[in-house]
C-alpha cells in the first residue's frame, strides 16, 4: 500500500458532491447553431482576430492569432459564416472581443491516429502545442507552451499530472481519466518526449478509487515508468502549489513558478488535449464540461464545443428540477456566478452548476470575531483576516507587504468564515487597487 | 431583495422610527431569516456561522445555569434577567447611535456574566457589573469583535474590586440560605481542608452560581469542543498546566500548593477554561498562540491562588492573558508564516 499524501498546512473539507454526476459517461453536447468564441480564453494577452464579418470559416480554422509569447491561438469550433464581431463581458468579468459564427457547411472527417510524434523532435511537438492553442484546462488557462518551453540548461526533475479535481461537484477530469486512460497515457509520453523529466507523477485524490485503479492497471500493463500517487481528499489540493507540496514536499517560492523548484504540472484535461493535438491534429475546440448542481434535472458530463451557450447545456440536461437560485460557471469554490445564460463555454470552463434557492441563500456579512479559522484554513499560511482589514481600510501597500499577492483566491478562508465575510473579494480588490496605483 | 413589505420594513420606513431601523432589521432577521444571496466565490460555505456559534454556547451553558436555579432558587433568574436587560440596553443603544446592526454578542455575555457571580449578589450590583462590562469591556473598543478583554470578566473584575465587602460575603451553600465565605479553595488556604471530589463535581460546595455544578460544565465544555465551536487547545493547555504546576509545586511544598485534583475542581477554573478563555474574540487566533495562552493562564492561575491574597485566580489570569493576545499573535505570525522568498 502506497503512502497517501497531502499538503501539510491549511485546507478545508467541503462536501465533495461528486455523486451527482460521477457515474455518467461523457456524452456529446449538441453542436451550437451559433458559436460565440471569445478571443480572450487564456491568461495573458488576447488573441488577434483574423476574420471579418461575412467570412467563411472551417471547423478548426485559426481565427484568433496569438499576439506574443504570453498568449494563445483560438480556433473556430464549428464550420460556418462569421455573423458578427462584438465585445461582451465573460462570466469572469473580463471584457473580450467575441466572434459569432453561424453553423453552415461540413464538419471535418475525424482523421486517423498518427504515431509520427515518436520520431518528431521536441521542438516540433512544442510548436504543435502552440499552433493548436493548448492552454491549461484545469481552470487557470495558463498557455501550456510557456510551461513546457524549458531553457536548454534546465533539467526538469518532475512532471506532475494533475488528476486531483478538488473542486466539489466537478467530475469532468474524473470521467476523462476513466474513459480515455490510454489516450492520456500517450499524452504523457508525448510530454515526456518534450521535456524529458526524471520522474512523472500522476496525482489522484482518494475519492476516485476507480480512476486510481485503472491508471495503476494500465500503467502496469504497458510497463510505463509513471507513478500513480493517491492523495487524501482536501481542498485546494488541485492547486499547483499544494499538489507539489503534497507530492514532492517542496514549496513554490513567493511569486515564483513550479519550475523554480524543478517541476511542471499539467491537468489531465490538458494532457488529453495535447494527445488530440499531436496524434489527431485537432486544435483545442472541444472540452469536457460537468453540468451539475442540486437543481439540475439530469447532471451530466458533456463534450462541448467551445462557444456553446451555457443555457444550451442546461437544456441538454433537461433543464432545472427546482427553482434555481444561482448559476455558476466553474466550481463552487472558485467559479463565477453569472446571470447570463448566453455566456459561452470557453477553454477554462470546467463546469456549469445550478444551485437551488436554498443553497444560494447565505447569511449576510457579520462582524469578524477573530476566531482564527481563516488563519488555520489558509493553505499558504497567510493571515486573511488582517489582509481583509487592511484592504477594507484602504491600506493597500501594507496589505501587499503582508504577502497579499501570494493569495491564490482559493476561497478556503471565506468557506470557513463563520461571519460570512467576503474575504476573497477583499483580496481581489486589494490586488486590483495595488495594480491601479502602480499604473498611476 | 424579496419579501420587502413585511411589517418590520414598513415600521422602519415610518419617519419618527427611522433612527431605530437597526432594531427592526434585527427582528426581521429573527422572524424571516436571512435572504441575502452571495454573488462571489466561494459559492458554498461551511455550515457554521456566528449565530449558531452563540446559540451553541448558550446551550452548553444550560446545565450550569439550570443547576444554579435548582440550588439557589428563582433569585438566580432575576440575576440573569437583570444582566440581560442592562447589557442588552447598552448594546442596542450603541447600535442605534452608531447606526450599525445589533450584534448577538451580548446574548452570550448576558448569560456568562451572571453565572460568575456569587449566589446572593444584590441585583443593583449585577446591573452595575453588566453595564460596566458591556460598556467598558466592549463598546468603547468598537463593539463585538474589537474588544481586547472578555466583557463578562471586565464586569466581574470591576465589581470585585469596587465592592470587596459585598462581594466576599455573599457565597452560600447550595440548597441553603446560610451565608458563608468558605469556598473550597478558601478552606484549603485557611485550614488545608480538602473537599470531597463528588461534592465538588455535583455542586455541593460554596461558590459562584455557574461554577459549582462541575459535571454539567465539563459536559457543556466537551460538547462545544466536539462540535468545534470552541477550540480544544486552550482548555487542554490551561487545565493541563494547572494540574502539572500544582503537582510539581505540591512535590516541593505540599502545604502551600493545593493538590492537582482540588485545583482542577475548585473555583471558576473549569468554567473559565471552557467558556471564558476560549472566547474567540479575546483569545489568540493562531493555533500555537492558543496553546501558549492556555499555558500562561494555567501558570498565572496557580501562582495567584497560591501566593496572593485572593483565593481565586482564574479571572485575573484570563484578563492578563487577554492583554497578551495581540502580542502573541503578531509574534507567532511573524515567526511561523513566512512566505518562501524567491
Amino acid at each position: 500500500m502506497k503512502k497517501i499524501m497531502t499538503f501539510p498546512m491549511g485546507g478545508v473539507h467541503p462536501p465533495d458532491s461528486k455523486e451527482y454526476s460521477n457515474s455518467f459517461s461523457i456524452r456529446n453536447a449538441p453542436i451550437p447553431s451559433l458559436a460565440v468564441i471569445p478571443m480572450q480564453q487564456h491568461m495573458g494577452a488576447p488573441a488577434e482576430c483574423l476574420v471579418n464579418v461575412g467570412d467563411k470559416v472551417e471547423e478548426g480554422m485559426l481565427i484568433g492569432k496569438s499576439t506574443g509569447y504570453f498568449s494563445a491561438n483560438v480556433h473556430s469550433s464549428i464550420p460556418g459564416t462569421v455573423k458578427d464581431i462584438q465585445e461582451i463581458y465573460l462570466p469572469t468579468g473580463m471584457k473580450s472581443k467575441v466572434v459569432l459564427i453561424e453553423l453552415e457547411g461540413e464538419f471535418r472527417k475525424p482523421g486517423s491516429k498518427s504515431d509520427d510524434w515518436r520520431s518528431a523532435s521536441p521542438k516540433d511537438l512544442l510548436d504543435k502545442i502552440v499552433n493548436m492553442g493548448i492552454v491549461g484546462l484545469g481552470g487557470a488557462t495558463f498557455p501550456t507552451h510557456i510551461k513546457y518551453n524549458l531553457k536548454p540548461e534546465v533539467k526538469l526533475e518532475y512532471f506532475v499530472v494533475n488528476g486531483v479535481e478538488c473542486e466539489p461537484f466537478l467530475t469532468c477530469d474524473h470521467r476523462l481519466m476513466l474513459e480515455k486512460t490510454n489516450e492520456i497515457l500517450e499524452g504523457i509520453e508525448i510530454i515526456n518526449k518534450i521535456m524529458n523529466p526524471q520522474d512523472i507523477y500522476i496525482g489522484i485524490e482518494k475519492n476516485k478509487p476507480d480512476a486510481l485503479a485503472v491508471f495503476e492497471q494500465t500503467i502496469g500493463a504497458k510497463g510505463l515508468p509513471f507513478k500513480v500517487m493517491p492523495l487524501k481528499v482536501k481542498y485546494p489540493q488541485g492547486d499547483e502549489k499544494q499538489l507539489l507540496k503534497a507530492l514532492i514536499g517542496r514549496e513554490v517560492p513567493s511569486g515564483g513558478l513550479p519550475l523554480d523548484i524543478g517541476a511542471v504540472v499539467s491537468n489531465v484535461g490538458t494532457v488529453f488535449a495535447i494527445y488530440e493535438a499531436v496524434c489527431l491534429n485537432k486544435p483545442l475546440i472541444e472540452r469536457i464540461v460537468t453540468v451539475s448542481g442540486t437543481a439540475v434535472k439530469t447532471p451530466s458530463n458533456l463534450k462541448v464545443r467551445i462557444g456553446t451557450k451555457i443555457g444550451d447545456l442546461i437544456d441538454e440536461c433537461n433543464g432545472v428540477s427546482k427553482k434555481p437560485g444561482k448559476i455558476i460557471v466553474g466550481g463552487p469554490m472558485m467559479g463565477f456566478a453569472t446571470a447570463d445564460l448566453n455566456a459561452p463555454v470557453t477553454k477554462g470552463t470546467s463546469g456549469v452548476l445550478v444551485l437551488s434557492v436554498r443553497e444560494a441563500n447565505l447569511a449576510g456579512e457579520l462582524t469578524c470575531i477573530q476566531c482564527g479559522k481563516c488563519v488555520a484554513a489558509c493553505p499558504l499560511g497567510l493571515n486573511p483576516t488582517t489582509l481583509y482589514k487592511l484592504v477594507d481600510h484602504g491600506l493597500y501597500e501594507e496589505a501587499k507587504a503582508e504577502s497579499l499577492f501570494d493569495c491564490k483566491e482559493c476561497g478556503c478562508c471565506a468557506f470557513v468564515c463563520p461571519s460570512h465575510i467576503p474575504l476573497v473579494q477583499g483580496m481581489r480588490l486589494g490586488k486590483f487597487m495595488v495594480k491601479k496605483q502602480k499604473v498611476k | 431583495m424579496k419579501g420587502s413589505d413585511n411589517i418590520f420594513d414598513k415600521l422602519s420606513r415610518i419617519r419618527g422610527l427611522k433612527r431605530f431601523a437597526t432594531i427592526f432589521s434585527t427582528l426581521k432577521g429573527i422572524v424571516y431569516g436571512v435572504q441575502e444571496i452571495s454573488v462571489g466565490a466561494p459559492h458554498i460555505r461551511d455550515n457554521i456561522e456566528i449565530k449558531r456559534y452563540m446559540s451553541c454556547v448558550i446551550i452548553a451553558l444550560m446545565p450550569a445555569a439550570l443547576a444554579a436555579i435548582y440550588f439557589h432558587g428563582l433569585y438566580v433568574l432575576a440575576i440573569i434577567a437583570v444582566s440581560y436587560v442592562v447589557g442588552g440596553l447598552v448594546e442596542v443603544s450603541f447600535a442605534v447611535i452608531r447606526k450599525k446592526d445589533i450584534e448577538e454578542g451580548f446574548l452570550v455575555t448576558g448569560i456568562i456574566f451572571p453565572l460568575t457571580l456569587p449566589p446572593a449578589t444584590p441585583l443593583w450590583i449585577v446591573a452595575v457589573g453588566a453595564f460596566f462590562g458591556v460598556l467598558f469591556g466592549k463598546e468603547v473598543f468598537g463593539g463585538t469583535g474589537r474588544n481586547i478583554f472578555n466583557p463578562a470578566l471586565v464586569g466581574r473584575l470591576f465589581i470585585t474590586i469596587a465592592f470587596p465587602g459585598v462581594m466576599s460575603g455573599v457565597y452560600k451553600m447550595p440548597l441553603s440560605d446560610a451565608i458563608t465565605s468558605a469556598t473550597p479553595l478558601g478552606l484549603f488556604k485557611a485550614d488545608h481542608v480538602i473537599t470531597p471530589v463528588w461534592d465538588l463535581l455535583l455542586g455541593m460546595s460554596a461558590g459562584s452560581l455557574g461554577e459549582v455544578f462541575r459535571l454539567g460544565i465539563i459536559a457543556g465544555g466537551l460538547f462545544l469542543m466536539f462540535i468545534k465551536v470552541s477550540n480544544f487547545r486552550i482548555p487542554i493547555a490551561y487545565l493541563g498546566t494547572v494540574a502539572l504546576f500544582a503537582f510539581i509545586g505540591g512535590f516541593f511544598a505540599p502545604n502551600v500548593f493545593a493538590p492537582p485534583l482540588l485545583q482542577l475542581l475548585t473555583g471558576g477554573l473549569l468554567y473559565g477554561a471552557f467558556f471564558m478563555a476560549t472566547d474567540p474574540v479575546t483569545s489568540p487566533m493562531t493555533n500555537s498562540g492558543k496553546w501558549i495562552a492556555g499555558i500562561l493562564c494555567g501558570i498565572f492561575t496557580v501562582l495567584i491562588r497560591t501566593f496572593s491574597g485572593y483565593t481565586e485566580g482564574v479571572m485575573f489570569s484570563i484578563i492578563l492573558v487577554n492583554a497578551l493576545t495581540p502580542v502573541l499573535d503578531t509574534a507567532i505570525l511573524s515567526i511561523k508564516y513566512k512566505a518562501v522568498k524567491k
